[in-house]
């Protein structure tokens, strides 16, 4: 059991971009979050946190607790940027990076003949230095035991778990603190008498699986410190789409295939922007009375070009009988490969 | 309409024609057929307007008269009936037909045969008899190379060409180009070319025999129809023009390897395995005595392949599509194939050793 695992998790993510960025947010409560009466905490820096302001409270619940916060609406491409540059640096070190979100990942450095509690503080050091941002990071030889550690010592963490001292470490834990563990599976748990995570190691298997299934027996597992997931990077998109709805309902085909050019245009572009091909193309229609209808074509090629998606969009909307008006349209291109490698043609 | 007939030879029949019946609902009496009592027999005809096909089955007519009945259920119903006589009664005042076969009866309702459209009469000179074996043999050795690229229709079928001597069937989808052709001396047909639709060729070779009984074959400007073995099949043909295949066949190359058909076949498919599912390349290297395969899926591992061979000409390598290069090995018939090539990012030909009679040209994939 290799610590090749790493987790690495952005303290505040939102909250320090904005205060890295701004001087005078320094040291001062910020929230970001949805605007609106309905809006809801999706960051707050550790100083709003000393509040009692957590993500996920309505923006409403934070401002009685935190008057004096500074609320701001967080600017996601901004901050996607950035989770962008993160995983640059990531991606010196491995392939291998499962992101779980703009600002946590897993990293498999088993590749990397370095060691890997030496490129854990490597990544931690130079996402400090090139962007100024602190993160929190866990070691450890599984995705579960890694994560757990990155929430150790929480800001700007860096915790090991070993093999050897990993049952030490989660045995005293709560239930709730195993990996898929919510309030509700939480609550069973401690109706059923295990309370810490030492009760399910040394519980009765058999109980686990009888009352959760094939979910028991991993919380068995896991409440061993073993755990299987791999880390998986993500894999290619399923597909690619793009609809749009008409500020007024049409039959006029002329209309539509003016409309059908230019999905194709942003189809291809995010084809191209992904490095992807696909083989097959679906039109969707919805009609003024809300009825849908899709139309799809597989060809043997692979095509990405405006010319090609449209080519065989137009063809679809042929297919389309036009006897009421039509309210959206949209393309989606499937089937996808990468595009890496070309099919030469003879003609 | 009154007839008694074998389950067996009934169902045969329908089964036969129920590759043309229409899966589109616009033209409801298309997703029928028509049954008619001609002499001893009972004539069985379906259409999807796009292919027709009528066969005749014996039977002991007892009264005449014509009706259609859905393909869906009547097909299921014959199927499951037992292997014995079958008792067809239509009332054709009502347009409903019972059928009877030991415990079981069935009522079920037709339509008027006379809204059935009937199969176009063909009348033309463009006449000609074949083998049967012969000719499913060029379908199997072509069909698979068609295009479904539905916006070069004129690709989605086999070309059938009559030149000095020779018959030929082409199709290409592109990507690689599949050619035969087998001797034929009709003088008076020479330079015809009409392009078959691919669903026309496919059932056409499924429904022919293994055998050397003759089809027989007639083609106007828009139709084409085969008649063999009690069966008729008219189709469509599809408009437009084939392209210069003659210009993509190469004329030279500067490797030719002689490799055992059925190693390269097995080796491919071994390799395959470990191809890159969505785009399926596998690696050729030809060297002096031997050719390597190699595939490689970077998550999962390696496949490695060497065959013997003997090689004229230049040491190369080419990566092809698994799929494509497999297609043609299954439907060769010889001990020996010859493939060749020129350099990485030409088309590589494949023959059967007997010579030119079968062509097949398969593009590379080029990796960046």
């Amino acid at each position: 059991m290799e610590l090749n695992i790493i987790h690495v998790d952005m303290d505040a993510f939102y909250a320090s971009i904005e205060q890295r960025d701004n001087p005078k947010l320094k040291g001062k409560p910020v929230i970001i979050g949805g605007r609106g009466k309905r809006g809801v905490v999706s960051t707050a820096s550790y100083e709003a946190r000393e509040y009692g302001v957590y993500s996920a409270m309505p923006i409403v619940k934070a401002r009685q607790l935190c008057p004096q916060g500074i609320y701001l609406q967080g600017d996601h491409l901004k901050y996607r940027e950035v989770s962008g540059q993160i995983r640059e640096i990531f991606y010196r070190y491995t392939e291998l990076v499962e992101p779980l979100a703009l600002d946590e990942a897993y990293l498999d450095v088993k590749g990397n003949h370095k060691n890997s509690i030496r490129i854990a503080k490597e990544i931690k050091r130079k996402i400090k230095k090139e962007l100024k941002l602190t993160a929190s990071i866990g070691v450890s030889y599984n995705k579960y035991l890694a994560k757990l550690a990155s929430d150790f010592n929480k800001p700007s963490g860096f915790k090991i778990i070993s093999p050897f001292e990993a049952k030490e470490v989660i045995f005293p834990l709560d239930v709730n603190n195993l990996w898929g563990v919510g309030p509700k599976t939480a609550q069973r748990l401690k109706e059923l008498g295990f309370y810490k995570i030492s009760d399910i190691a040394k519980g009765d298997r058999s109980l686990l699986i009888r009352e959760f299934g094939k979910r028991g027996y991993q919380l068995y597992k896991l409440a061993q410190g073993e755990d299987y997931r791999k880390v998986t990077p993500p894999g290619l998109p399923k597909s690619l789409g793009k609809e749009t709805t008409f500020r007024y309902d049409t039959r006029d085909k002329g209309v539509l295939r003016g409309y059908l050019k230019d999905l194709s245009k942003e189809v291809a572009n995010r084809a191209s922007n992904k490095n992807v091909k696909g083989k097959t193309i679906t039109l969707k229609v919805k009609y003024e009375n809300f009825e849908e209808l899709s139309k799809s074509r597989t060809i043997e090629g692979n095509i990405s070009k405006q010319e090609d998606i449209y080519r065989l969009a137009e063809i679809l909307l042929e297919e389309v009988v036009l006897d009421k008006k039509i309210r959206l349209i949209g393309i989606t291109l499937s089937n996808i490969t990468e595009d890496g490698v070309e099919q030469l043609k003879l003609l | 309409m009154r007839i008694e007939i074998s389950k067996k030879d009934f169902f045969e029949g329908i089964q036969t024609v129920n590759r043309a019946v229409s899966s589109k609902t616009t033209l409801p009496i298309l997703s029928g057929i028509l049954l008619k009592t001609e002499e001893d027999k009972i004539k069985l005809v379906a259409t999807d307007l796009e292919i027709g096909i009528e066969f005749y089955v014996k039977a002991n007519i007892i009264r005449d008269g014509a009706i259609v009945l859905p393909a869906k259920y009547f097909t299921s119903i014959v199927r499951e009936l037992s292997d014995d006589q079958i008792i067809l009664t239509a009332d054709l005042s009502n347009n409903t037909a019972q059928i009877k076969c030991g415990q079981a009866q069935f009522n079920i309702h037709g339509s008027p045969s006379d809204e059935f459209p009937l199969l176009p009469k063909i009348n033309s000179k463009t006449r000609f008899t074949m083998y049967q074996n012969i000719l499913k043999e060029m379908i199997n050795q072509v069909k698979f190379a068609i295009s479904d690229d539905i916006s070069k229709p004129f690709l989605t079928g086999g070309l059938l060409k009559f030149e000095e001597k020779n018959l030929l069937l082409v199709a290409t989808d592109t990507y690689r180009l599949s050619y035969r052709r087998v001797s034929f001396d009709r003088k008076d047909i020479i330079g015809e070319e009409v392009i078959i639709p691919n669903k026309t060729l496919n059932e056409i070779s499924k429904l022919l025999n293994d055998n050397e009984d003759l089809v027989e074959i007639s083609i106007t400007d828009n139709q084409i129809l085969f008649k063999f073995s009690g069966v008729t099949i008219v189709s469509r043909l599809i408009d437009g023009q084939f392209p210069n295949y003659k210009q993509v066949i190469p004329k030279k190359n500067n490797t030719k390897a002689i490799i055992n058909k059925v190693e390269l076949l097995n080796s491919t498919k071994r390799a395959s395995l470990l191809a890159k599912r969505d785009s399926n390349i596998i690696k050729i290297n030809l060297q002096e005595d031997q050719l390597i395969i190699t595939a490689n899926v970077p998550e999962i591992g390696q496949a490695y392949e060497r065959i013997s061979i003997s090689l004229t000409g230049q040491e190369t390598e080419i990566a092809f599509n698994a799929t494509y290069l497999m297609d043609c090995l299954k439907v060769i018939t010889s001990e020996e194939v010859i493939l060749e090539l020129s350099g990485s990012l030409s088309p590589g030909v494949i023959k059967d050793s007997s010579g030119d009679e079968y062509i097949y040209i398969i593009m590379p994939v080029r990796s960046n």
